[in-house]
């Protein structure tokens, strides 16, 4: 039974039942059923399937501190009402199932600012979803030349992030939302420093990750930054029993060796018993499936913007 | 064995793209799937031994490794 399942043999007409196309199908089908009820269990029961992570604000802020440090510039103050504004995007992404610095009915970042009482000159964020560890989100974020930009740029006074848990697009995860910001009154500073004429204005300008070039907004109100310890926002306290993500992979990672070791055993005996078929390049076959396995043996979790 | 080659490479490429540009996950996994199935219809043509089985045979592959990339890239 087995050697008719794996091997080329007379019984299977030369090629193993498990590469015939019958059990490819069957394959492919298993695929998408897994997928299917991975989707439809992390959505019905809650807290069974998604992405467990050990973020939290105040390390991102450590983490964020020493990549600016490393490059001699100073490090950024925590500011409880860019905490707040974080804190509210992430709550209006979770609530709008969005993955987006603007939401679909147009509301931009920079909304959330002025919500929590922020009045800006200059303002940035940084979105990270479905990472494991603070660690792993901030060196994805230096990777991206935009979101690094927002990271290290030397214009940048305050800081503020939240780490919010729940069920998006699907499934259980943690999102991050980084909010930089120099506020308004620190124009008002330099000027009377550099004893520029009281009629120059100031121009708030803003970024978003993903995209270099910069917005101009106009500010709605002037306030006074406060200046607070680092917030840490969890809206849920459960973590999922298995991650998601690793059981599509490891589910993959499987079907993709057992098919590579058949095409090699399928090779080997036919090269040996020198036998003439109709079928596909054994050779290539093992190329695209050691192809598959390679990117699913380097594929990182997480998601930036 | 130079197509196998070529194959590789295109396909090398592609991995980079898919595992380097989040955004382009989607996009790259039905370009790799269909870069396959291009191939080993082109090969077998050249060959004169492209049959019903054969083409079934690639894409049925080709639809099983492009259907993981893309529930892995949901996921991930």
């Amino acid at each position: 039974m087995l050697a008719h399942l794996f091997t080329p043999r007379g019984s299977n007409n030369y090629k193993a039942k498990a590469l015939q196309l019958s059990s490819l199908s069957s394959f492919l089908l298993l695929i998408i059923v897994g997928q299917l009820l991975i989707t439809v269990v992390g959505r019905a029961v809650p807290g069974v399937l998604g992405i467990a992570s050990s973020i939290s604000a105040a390390d991102l802020v450590n983490l964020t501190n020493a990549k600016r440090a490393e490059l001699g510039l100073p490090t950024l103050s925590v500011n409880q009402a860019l905490a707040n504004a974080a804190s509210l995007k992430a709550s209006d992404m979770m609530a709008k199932n969005y993955w987006s610095h603007t939401s679909p009915d147009g509301t931009t970042p920079w909304y959330f600012f002025g919500a929590s009482g922020y009045s800006y000159l200059y303002a940035g964020e940084n979105l990270a979803r479905d990472f494991m560890d603070s660690g792993s989100v901030v060196s994805a974020w230096m990777n991206s030349p935009t979101h690094k930009a927002n990271i290290v740029s030397p214009r940048y006074h305050d800081i503020g992030i939240a780490v919010v848990s729940g069920n998006f697009m699907g499934q259980e995860t943690t999102l991050v939302v980084q909010m930089f910001g120099t506020p308004a009154s620190a124009q008002v500073a330099q000027v009377a420093v550099a004893e520029v004429a009281a009629e120059e204005t100031a121009t708030p300008i803003a970024s978003v990750g993903a995209e270099p070039t910069e917005e101009i907004a106009t500010p709605e109100q002037v306030t006074v930054a406060l200046i607070d310890q680092p917030r840490v926002a969890g809206l849920y306290d459960r973590f999922p029993f298995l991650n998601s993500f690793q059981l599509t992979r490891a589910m993959s990672l499987s079907l993709t060796l057992l098919l590579l070791a058949l095409i090699v055993i399928d090779a080997v005996v036919i090269t040996r018993k020198k036998i003439t078929r109709l079928s596909g390049k054994s050779l290539a076959h093992f190329i695209f499936l050691g192809i598959l396995l390679l990117i699913l043996l380097f594929v990182k979790q997480g998601l930036i913007l | 064995m130079r197509q196998n080659l070529w194959l590789a490479l295109i396909l090398a490429v592609l991995a980079v793209v898919y595992l380097t540009l989040p955004d382009l996950r989607l996009v790259t996994a039905v370009v790799i799937g269909l870069v396959y199935f291009l191939y080993g219809i082109i090969i077998h043509l050249t060959d004169k031994s492209l049959h019903l089985l054969v083409v079934l045979e690639y894409l049925f592959l080709s639809f099983l490794g492009t259907a993981i990339l893309i529930f892995i890239s949901y996921r991930a």
